[in-house]
């Protein structure tokens, strides 16, 4: 399903710079920005993942607050603040359903790092635009079921990939085929490849 | 490993389903500010995020901005109008010294939530997310206290209040204060001061009469989060 609302949100990066130095100096103001600009599009993430409203807006609160108190280490220059919020707020939920599923043995450091702001620079700003989203649609449809089915336990559950072939009762080996060669395919679909 | 060996786990990374050795390995790479793995993970993690257009966007309910902008932006006290219109300049003096105090002592709060919620030595626990309600997280701190996030909290009649109960390992419960919920039945409740975490069992909370009491009421602890 394509997303105009989520799309439109990502878009508009413009004034992401300001939005960024403004939350820096501390303007409560600029919150009430950042939440207008992407808290439709965190609190989607975060409900899809945990699957209650009530946990859902306390994690966007939380996710709200974490940048707030990290944005003094974002690059406002560099820095593309909406996927930062996101990765934030995907992290939020994934270390609850970790934490209330009795999975905590892997959580909060490697959550840390994936949300460090450093990691968020030099990203293409508008990388939410609807011909993307209709790649990442049409790319999903071709994945097959079990490609599918470790996606999904990937990024709803934040499972990894040893625990997803617990879950689906298939050999580790397997399991880490289908993960590669599903992100192949969603990554060929967009025509993204990993440059380096 | 070579970056050309982790170069096809970069995404794998991203996604957060990498596996030992390979994330070791990968860490360390990033750790040093390897030129090859760094923007190799940034386009990845640009890449996952893109994922997320796959949502379903759903609208959030209103009192959600409020809530999070509350958070930085001290809420203003009802203004006492009523008593204004009887005090004398020299009561206005005091209206004003309590509006600054208030708003002093919320964004105070708002700091110690912010720094306890966002401290890597808190230790989180979620509560309840397999029964109806009510549901939360429990964050502790050494240091800095307990703080108590929950939603779906029963309303309660007039002469009842919600009391949070520190529980150890051994020995009773201690009170750790009395709070309300708020209008859409959640509350943010932090009790601050150092913990014994090393004897902590549980925070549990307990529905009393107004004032609180010494010590819970079994019947009505309406949840305990074991500190685990």
């Amino acid at each position: 399903m394509l997303i105009p609302g989520l799309i439109l949100a990502l878009e508009a990066s413009e004034g992401d710079r300001d939005l960024a130095i403004r939350l820096q100096k501390r303007d409560p103001h600029a919150m009430a920005v950042l939440y207008d600009r992407f808290g439709r599009v965190a609190y989607s993430v975060v409900l899809a993942v945990v699957k209650d409203a009530g946990i859902a807006e306390d994690l966007v609160q939380e996710t709200f607050l974490r940048v707030w108190n990290r944005v003094n280490g974002f690059d406002a220059e560099r820095g593309a603040l909406g996927s930062w919020l996101l990765a934030v707020a995907r992290n939020r939920a994934i270390d609850y359903v970790r934490s209330s599923g009795a999975r905590m043995g892997r959580n909060s450091f490697e959550l840390e790092e994936r949300e460090h702001p450093a990691i968020f620079l030099d990203m293409e700003k508008s990388i939410f635009n609807s011909d993307q989203a209709r790649k990442i649609k049409t790319a999903l449809t071709k994945l097959n079921e079990n490609q599918q089915k470790v996606i999904e336990l990937a990024y709803y559950e934040g499972l990894s990939q040893s625990e997803m072939a617990e879950r689906m009762g298939q050999p580790l080996g397997t399991v880490k085929t289908w993960v590669r060669t599903a992100l192949k395919c969603l990554r060929d679909e967009l025509g993204r490849a990993v440059s380096v | 490993m070579t970056c050309e060996e982790l170069r096809g786990d970069y995404e794998t990374w991203a996604l957060g389903v990498i596996e030992e050795p390979e994330r070791g390995e990968l860490r360390a790479h990033l750790e040093r500010g390897c030129e090859l793995c760094v923007p190799g993970v940034r386009s990845a993690m640009e890449f996952v995020t893109t994922l997320s257009s796959a949502v379903k966007m759903v609208e959030p309910p209103a009192r959600l901005r409020k809530r999070v902008i509350s958070l930085v932006a001290p809420e203003k006290p009802a203004f006492p109008w009523s008593w204004l219109w009887a005090a004398a300049a020299a009561a206005l003096l005091m209206v004003s010294g309590y509006l600054g105090s208030s708003r002093t002592q919320q964004s105070a709060r708002s700091n110690q939530i912010l720094e306890i919620m966002s401290d890597p030595a808190s230790r989180q626990v979620a509560f309840g997310p397999n029964s109806p309600k009510p549901q939360g997280r429990v964050f502790v701190h050494s240091t800095k206290g307990v703080l108590l996030l929950v939603a779906h909290l029963p309303v309660l009649p007039a002469d009842k209040t919600f009391e949070m109960w520190i529980i150890p390992k051994a020995g009773a419960p201690v009170p750790a204060g009395i709070f309300a919920a708020h209008p859409d039945n959640s509350a943010n409740y932090l009790k601050p001061g150092p913990v014994d975490t090393s004897q902590l069992g549980a925070v549990a909370v307990s529905i009393e009469n107004t004032g609180g009491v010494q010590h819970p009421t079994v019947d009505q602890i309406i949840f305990a989060a074991p500190i685990v």
